[in-house]
């Protein structure tokens, strides 16, 4: 007979309460049971009693054999290699990326599945960063019953890369929050004391228990939130070195060990309110500024951390799964829907979509199919497809990217230079003048001489100035990263801002860079030697083969996959030309009329895209092509106009009148065709002779002598070949509108970093001469600069969006 | 009055059976465990809250009862212990048809729930917890009925606050911890202990009921 709750487990007395969960009528013992089964039902969490019982331990549902025998591979030694840690003969540990969170009992869930497991000793899930650390004796467990408890759930594990860096950084933000926690303890101690203070008349006895409990809460604030300072001033020091950590120190430790004395001897003044909201202010002022750094590196990481530890790879018979550190270049692999790819890849057959999001900030999915490079993090939205490994590891294009974003916070610009610079004989001249104000006061009032020296340190405390450059610079970077610029040199931004020119390149930046090829017409020469429309194609996608230029790809598209491409010898590239090669018999060349033709021939004038094969001189077929013009070219154009720039083409392409695909953009500037790259690097250095600085955009590779000799060189990267690319910036998603966005966050950071020196300029000139005066008491100077220096980090966080 | 409010907080201790299979898997599933500590606590900080205003509106209401009057409240709240205690010995379930009396005022209230959940920040976890407050519970209902001997605001939501804090272990409680505490609560031997208890309370407010008249 007995009914138990649905709900809560528990013995029900009669059927009184029901509900319909799922299809079937359930019992509940209670009103408040039945109304939690129905606000969890409401709520769209009814998969709650699914991989819960009643006792809310979890419930395992099966799994089929495929999805084993697929997770079975995370018990082979090679593969536990990158990821597991060893922490005893018996005891493995490792932490896991955990995706598909979608409610937030998810996290509940885990840890309890897993601790059902037998020789499980520790699940612990941190719901912020979805990462899930487990300790397993080896003995009872296999790794593998982890990601089919797991899966079971429904969710996808999968292996996290310990990452150094990612570590520390974290580690780091914990010490802050500790600091932070531990000081704004310390500035509750400094409302108590104020509302003590001002309720009026304390006794002498109340005032001296007021004391000793404000230094027992001062004391944690002093070691663990303001220690870090102090051994930072003392490494500087024995570097013979001023840092701001200095006179920050000296401030904190002499108001601390004067209250000290005051507190112990019962005489004198005492400023623990002071030590601590300086301290609370300086750790919170420093905790921004650490968030709006690390924010820029942990977009990059996270893409290196998402990719997948196995994939299916051809065996020379059939697709088995394989560890991702056993691929070489060059090996087949297949990527299934909603599968990361584990490399960069080139697409051999198949077609599917692709969400290249996390690389590019772009979220439209990108169709891939034959001859398409496909990036290692990027997720594979709808069909199975085949991939020829083309760059792994290190090489690939997401380790490129990471790589650099560090260089770019690796190098510091001018500016930020100049306020080290400006902030480091700053604390070395108030040094001074605090020690002269000091000797001053000694001889005038020595009694007040302490608290006013200790007010002019903490109200000169140059915090505002050496946060203002690095925060504004870290959060512009960031947010342009996340609408797909990668800003990749410290300068960027700075001289972005300068920039009073753009001059773009035509082929694969203004147009999309993708030629189709629209008609083959046979020449004189493809009659005698009989070649059919579809062998002159193959001949030219032959003399293409492997090459980078937009062009290539025309033909290589155009060839039927599978289609064995006549070999050619001794292959040259003539820039702004075209390809030479040898076939058989035959010096072949595939370019301009000029180029290819012995006898010049009449170029049409409808100026589409025509490309030349010839033999020996001889001419053998006329291609054309067709690119079109990027749908975002006409917008950003109009946009960057509007914000006072002069827009540039410069082409290399041979016809000399106005592109008709460009001519109903609004160009302002230049059109210049016919261009070499020595060409356009003389027109970028005449336009700064002329006191006009350039930036140029550019496709990055056809272009990089010209980007790297421009003052800004922005380069439209598709993401492959990120290693190669020499530019101060990548725009990786095609949405040519960044520019204009790219062009206002560099003016707006400059205009942020310039009101932040002013701020921190102007406050610490203003208060210094009051605090001399004596006019200012430690705890309105505390107040004072952490006012100042929050005032100048929350600006610069401004530029989370532009 | 200091002596109501240990036993009001006593009673959410031992009750936390009730509380872990009714809210527990509420919190769980809504997710406020998994959300951090704040989330959980803001939850059960809404949920105490709204029984303290229950408190005051009980004591209020009842303030202006005339001294005779109150052995009567007091023998009222022990009834309604005994059902309590029944309930846990496994005797008899009236208390839930007195649950049901207040399932009206929840149907209207719960649909409020709805805005703030998933309750992602620790503000709109309080709100649910506010709303949960309101729950039909006959735990709830007895430790009402207790701080209405009290007949004043102010004690009454003292008591109600008693109560609510009494819980609170149970209801915190994390992980493993919460499995063992669940498990122990579950044998019988724990709920005739619990029972035996509750008895234990119903018959000293009764006997100073008694000595009151």
């Amino acid at each position: 007979m007995t009914l138990t709750c649905f709900h809560c487990g528990l013995p029900a007395y009669d059927a009184r309460f029901q509900l319909t969960v799922g299809e079937a009528p359930r019992t509940f013992c209670c009103v408040g049971c039945l109304a939690a089964a129905q606000t969890i039902l409401d709520n769209g969490l009814g998969d709650y009693y699914r991989f819960h019982d009643p006792d809310q331990t979890p419930a395992a549902p099966p799994v089929n054999e495929r999805d084993r025998e697929r997770l079975a591979l995370y018990d082979r030694d090679d593969v536990q290699a990158d990821f597991v840690r060893h922490d005893s003969d018996v005891e493995r540990s490792a932490t896991l990326m955990i995706e598909g969170i979608s409610c937030a009992a998810c996290s509940w869930l885990i840890e309890k599945r897993l601790r059902q497991l037998p020789g499980i000793q520790q699940a612990h899930f941190n719901q912020t960063n979805h990462r899930l650390t487990v300790h397993w004796n080896a003995t009872e467990l296999r790794l593998s019953d982890v990601f089919i408890a797991l899966h079971a759930l429904g969710y996808r594990a999968q292996p996290f890369k310990a990452d150094a860096e990612a570590d520390l950084r974290q580690k780091t933000a914990r010490q802050y929050l500790l600091r932070l926690g531990v000081a704004g303890i310390g500035m509750m101690q400094a409302m108590m004391n104020a509302v003590a203070l001002y309720s009026g008349n304390i006794e002498a006895q109340h005032e001296s228990w007021l004391r000793w409990t404000s230094l027992v809460l001062t004391l944690p604030v002093v070691i663990i939130a303001a220690g870090p300072f102090v051994t930072a001033a003392w490494r500087s020091l024995k570097a013979r070195h001023l840092s701001m950590d200095v006179s920050v120190s000296i401030a904190i430790l002499g108001a601390f060990l004067a209250s000290v004395w005051a507190t112990v001897s019962g005489d004198g003044e005492v400023y623990y309110e002071s030590v601590n909201m300086f301290t609370f202010f300086l750790v919170l002022g420093r905790y921004l500024e650490f968030r709006a750094r690390s924010s820029v590196h942990a977009s990059g990481n996270a893409l290196l951390q998402h990719l997948p530890p196995t994939c299916l790879k051809w065996t020379g018979e059939r697709f088995e799964r394989a560890p991702v550190r056993d691929l070489a270049v060059g090996d087949r692999i297949q990527v299934l829907a909603g599968e990361l790819c584990p490399a960069d890849g080139e697409v051999r057959a198949g077609r599917s979509q692709f969400d290249e999001s996390r690389l590019t900030g772009e979220f439209a999915p990108r169709d891939k199919v034959a001859g398409d490079s496909v990036l290692a993090g990027t997720l594979n939205q709808s069909q199975p497809i085949e991939l020829e490994v083309t760059r792994l590891g290190p090489d690939s294009s997401a380790s490129s990217l990471v790589q650099l974003l560090e260089r770019a916070a690796g190098e510091k610009p001018r500016i930020a230079e100049l306020a080290d610079r400006g902030s480091r004989h700053f604390v070395l001249s108030t040094l001074i003048i605090t020690a002269l104000i000091g000797l001053v006061w000694w001889w005038i009032a020595p009694e007040r001489a302490f608290w006013v020296v200790i007010s002019v340190l903490v109200v000169t405390c140059p915090c505002a100035l050496s946060l203002a450059t690095p925060t504004a610079l870290a959060q512009a970077t960031h947010s342009l990263r996340r609408q797909g610029l990668v800003v990749t040199r410290g300068h960027t931004l700075d001289r972005l801002a300068d920039i009073t020119d753009l001059a773009f390149d035509k082929t694969g930046t203004l147009t999309e860079g993708r030629y189709r090829l629209v008609s083959v017409e046979p020449l004189a020469g493809a009659g005698t030697l009989s070649l059919s429309e579809s062998d002159l194609t193959e001949l030219a996608a032959g003399l293409e083969a492997s090459s980078e230029h937009p062009i290539a790809q025309a033909f290589e598209a155009a060839v039927a996959h599978g289609t064995r491409l006549p070999e050619f010898s001794d292959r040259r590239q003539h820039p702004s030309a075209g390809l030479s090669g040898r076939f058989e018999d035959g010096d072949y060349r595939l370019g301009t009329a000029r180029f290819t033709l012995d006898q010049a021939v009449e170029e049409a004038s409808d100026r589409r895209q025509r490309v030349w094969l010839s033999r020996n001189g001889e001419g053998l077929a006329v291609f054309t092509l067709s690119d079109e013009v990027r749908s975002t070219a006409r917008t950003a154009l109009d946009e960057l106009e509007s914000l006072g720039l002069r827009c540039h083409v410069l082409t290399g392409d041979p016809s000399r009148d106005v592109d008709p695909r460009l001519a109903d953009l609004p160009l302002q500037g230049d059109y210049l065709s016919g261009l070499s790259a020595q060409a356009k690097l003389d027109w970028m250095h005449e336009q700064q002779r002329n006191g006009r600085q350039v930036a140029m955009v550019g496709d990055g590779i056809n272009d990089a002598p010209v980007l790297a000799g421009a003052p800004v060189s922005i380069a439209m990267s598709s993401g492959t070949d990120l290693a190669k690319q020499a530019s101060d910036a990548l725009l990786l998603n095609e949405n040519l509108r960044v520019l204009a966005t790219a062009i206002r966050a560099a003016r707006k950071t400059r205009r942020i970093i310039r009101q932040n020196l002013l701020w921190a300029l102007l406050y610490n000139g203003l208060a210094l001469p009051l605090a001399a005066a004596g006019w200012v008491a430690p705890w309105q100077a505390a107040i004072g600069m952490s006012l100042s220096s929050l005032l100048v980090v929350g600006n610069a966080l401004r530029l989370r969006s532009f | 009055m200091l002596a109501d409010a240990l036993s009001a907080a006593l009673i959410g201790l031992i009750s936390a059976g009730h509380c872990l299979g009714m809210c527990g898997g509420l919190t769980v599933a809504l997710g406020f465990h998994s959300q951090g500590s704040a989330t959980l606590l803001a939850y059960n900080l809404g949920r105490i809250s709204t029984y303290a205003f229950l408190g005051l509106l009980v004591g209020a209401g009842l303030s202006w009862l005339p001294p005779q009057a109150m052995p009567w409240l007091r023998l009222l709240a022990a009834a309604l212990l005994v059902l309590i205690a029944l309930y846990y010995l496994n005797l008899g379930a009236w208390i839930t048809r007195i649950e049901q009396l207040a399932l009206p005022l929840w149907r209207r209230l719960q649909p409020l729930t709805r805005k703030w959940l998933p309750a992602r920040r620790p503000g709109q976890a309080f709100r649910v917890g506010l709303v949960w407050g309101f729950l039909p519970c006959g735990l709830v209902y007895t430790a009402l009925g207790y701080a209405a001997t009290q007949a004043n605001a102010g004690q009454s939501a003292l008591m109600m606050l008693a109560f609510g804090a009494g819980t609170l272990p149970a209801m915190l409680a994390t992980g493993a911890l919460s499995q063992h505490l669940n498990r122990w609560l579950k044998r019988s031997g724990t709920r005739w202990v619990i029972g035996l208890t509750l008895l234990f309370f119903a018959a000293w407010l009764s006997v100073q009921a008694i000595r009151m008249i």
